[in-house]
């Protein structure tokens, strides 16, 4: 028999439902096997004698049909009926050697056998003498009919007698032994669902034992632990667990607690000694078991030794700050000292500066007298400079009025040289006139060529005078550019000097400030002769507070010497 | 013999003055088309109508700067010569007139003789020549057209 404390929870539940499966399985292939031997049991009562005692019966009918045929062929005179009385008993011959053929398929004992082989021991002779007597019986002859007739009354007839009651005893032999096969089977089913019942309370009963066993094994151990664990909740971490004979998974689970118990223990021990030593001002420590902090634990040591870390560097730099101070103060007190000096020396130069300044602001106000005559002076030639530049301008548009008149001068030129070509032509169609007028026009001729010798003169004055006038007009331009220099120079003296007066106005305005910020000054040195003094006298304050400074960082310093750090 | 002289092209021309009928400043001409190209149109001269003529075109010149207009009568027709200016009547003797060389003469008709005056060479034109008969038709068939 297996031991199931001994399996894993699963194999153990596992192996109980197949040791159910196969007690269950084995009841029903029991009842299928008695069930299946009865049907047999049942199918063969059906064909050895029912169906048997069927079979003797057609048997006994046809061999009876077989009798009454002979008898009707033997007995008939006409020869239609002998014939077919024949036909008949041929027919019902072949049925009853049928039937008997299955009849002794069904034999299963020599009490059956018995009674058939005497069946069949007298039929052979029966059946030699219903042939003759049939043979005998076919002719019409009366003589042979009754010799048939006599036959089958004398010898067929017994033997038929004998016939039929060997097959009526197989009937009652097969009766008998169908009957009782019946009554033995009722029994054998009786019996077999009595068994089957049996089994099957039996497997209910195997099945139940197992289940509580089973659950047993495996809630007991379960029960126990949890107990444990509530106590566990409730802080208990050193009580020991519950002892489980199985080697389950429960077993499994009872083993990781009390590691896991055991490292917590350990974990809070070392974290509660760690921080104890730092309440008291120890940050040298560290744990002793730090390969137990893993997982989310190793943020607690993580934490816990940033922290002693923090205030490690913390202590320290108070340390160095305190011991700076203490040195900065000494220092301090010297500068101070240093400073107080100074200041008096200052006093002494503030105050040659005071007079510096008062002469310089003098020299400021004379300056600034100067240039305000220097602007006067420069408006004066500023207006001077405008003046001539009027005077330029009426000379400019005066030529520009010479010229306008010698363009006029030259347009009416131009009317005299047109005058003049009109003239010459008139003169030249006078002499065209003069000539065809022949010796008449002699006279005429002479006119018309005086006439035209005039207008060729006066053309030639007219281009004389054009060329005149051109010159003029040459010169007049070229006095007209002259004109835009000189005035275009005047203009830039006038802006020049304008920007001298402005410049000296801008100077004079700058020097007055200058005035102003000059006795500004004066009263700034004033003031810093004040501060001078006080620095002095600050100076000194200071020195006495950096002397109690350096005291105080002392103190500090030793009150940090009482924590145990960490060596760097 | 008296000459009208006048320029052309920077040569001086001469025409008979018998031949001329009068000179004229340059006028508006009205430009006739389908004409022959040296016909530059027809003017106006104190209400008559009468064509006038581009003897720079007929002679071959370039575009010309043209001052005067020289009113001729051939064959009874007056006619305008466009010249550029008109310059004087000259006398000239007989004997300062020769035949123009005959290489030129016979292609130019018109040009038949050449006046020297003063050193200086006068082509003498004719200006019966110069217009021939069928130019002649030409300028009357455009008048009669001009009329109707």
């Amino acid at each position: 028999m297996v031991d199931l404390k001994k399996m894993q929870i699963k194999k153990r539940l596992t192996t109980g439902f197949i040791m159910v499966s196969v007690i269950t399985a084995v009841a029903a292939v029991i009842g299928c096997i008695a069930m299946v031997v009865v049907a047999n049991q049942y199918a063969r009562a059906l064909d050895d004698y029912g169906f048997a005692q069927g079979d003797i019966g057609k048997a006994m009918v046809a061999f009876s049909d077989v009798r009454s045929a002979t008898r009707a062929a033997v007995g008939y005179d006409e020869a239609t009926s002998v014939q077919e009385a024949v036909a008949v008993h041929d027919q019902k011959k072949a049925e009853f050697k049928e039937y008997m053929e299955i009849v002794g398929g069904d034999l299963t004992n020599q009490k059956e056998q018995e009674p058939y082989d005497n069946v069949m021991a007298i039929l052979e002779q029966y059946w030699n003498i219903d042939t003759t007597a049939i043979s005998l019986g076919k002719s019409v002859d009366i003589e042979q009919s009754k010799e048939a007739q006599k036959m089958t009354a004398g010898q067929l007839d017994p033997m038929y007698d004998e016939i039929y009651g060997n097959l009526a005893a197989l009937m009652e032999v097969k009766v008998s032994e169908g009957n009782s096969l019946s009554n033995s089977l009722r029994m054998l089913s009786i019996i077999l669902i009595i068994a089957i019942v049996v089994i099957i309370l039996a497997a209910i009963a195997v099945s139940t034992k197992l289940g509580v066993n089973i659950a047993k094994g495996i809630a007991g151990p379960m029960g126990a632990l949890s107990d444990r664990f509530k106590m566990f909740a409730k802080g208990d971490l050193g009580s020991p667990f519950p002892v489980i004979e199985s080697e389950d998974e429960v077993a499994e689970m009872v083993k990781e607690a009390e590691s896991m118990a055991g490292n917590l223990n350990l974990i809070i021990k070392d974290a509660g000694e760690l921080l104890g030593a730092m309440a008291d001002g120890n940050y040298a420590v560290d744990t002793k078991i730090e390969e137990k902090y893993v997982g989310d634990f190793s943020a607690l040591k993580d934490a816990m030794y940033k922290m002693n870390l923090r205030m490690n560097e913390t202590l320290r730099n108070i340390d160095d700050a305190a011991n700076q101070v203490s040195a900065g103060s000494g220092n301090l007190a010297d500068a101070a000292q240093a400073l107080a000096e100074g200041a008096t020396d200052q006093a002494g130069s503030v105050e040659e500066l005071q007079a510096t300044i008062a002469n310089i602001t003098d020299g400021v106000q004379k300056t600034a007298e100067s240039v305000e005559e220097s602007y006067q002076q420069a408006q004066l030639y500023a207006g001077e400079a405008d003046r001539s530049r009027g005077e330029m301008k009426a000379m400019v548009s005066a030529m520009e009025r010479i010229n306008e008149t010698s363009q006029k001068i030259e347009n009416i030129i131009s009317e005299i040289e047109d005058i003049a070509s009109q003239t010459n032509l008139l003169s030249l169609n006078a002499a065209i006139e003069a000539a065809r007028a022949g010796a008449a026009g002699k006279g005429f001729a002479v006119v018309a060529d005086q006439i035209r010798k005039l207008a060729e003169q006066s053309a030639q004055s007219a281009v004389d005078t054009r060329q005149l006038i051109e010159g003029s007009l040459q010169e007049i331009a070229e006095g007209n550019k002259a004109a835009e220099r000189a005035a275009a120079s005047i203009e830039e003296v006038v802006q020049g000097v304008k920007k001298i007066a402005d410049s000296s106005k801008a100077l004079s305005v700058i020097s007055g400030e200058q005035a102003l910020a000059m006795e500004q000054a004066e009263a700034g040195v004033s003031q810093i002769a004040e501060v001078v003094q006080n620095n002095s006298a600050t100076a000194e304050e200071s020195s006495a507070t950096s002397e109690e400074l350096s005291a105080q960082a002392i103190s500090m310093s030793e009150l940090v010497g009482r924590f145990i750090l960490r060596e760097e | 013999m008296q000459l009208l002289t006048f320029t052309l092209g920077g040569v001086k021309y001469g025409i008979p003055i018998q031949d001329v009928q009068s000179i004229e400043q340059k006028v508006q001409v009205v430009e006739i088309p389908n004409v022959l190209p040296y016909i530059r149109g027809i003017m106006n001269l104190h209400g008559n109508i009468i064509p006038v003529y581009s003897l720079s075109t007929k002679f071959g010149y370039s575009e010309q700067l043209i001052e005067n207009v020289v009113i001729t009568n051939v064959r009874g027709m007056l006619i305008g010569f466009e010249v550029c200016k008109v310059q004087e009547i000259l006398e000239v003797e007989g004997g300062h007139i020769a035949p123009m060389p005959e290489l030129i003469n016979c292609s130019q008709s018109y040009m038949k003789d050449v006046a020297d005056h003063h050193k200086n060479l006068i082509v003498m034109l004719d200006v019966g020549e110069l217009v021939t008969k069928e130019e002649e038709r030409d300028l009357r068939e455009m008048l009669e057209k001009e009329k109707a």
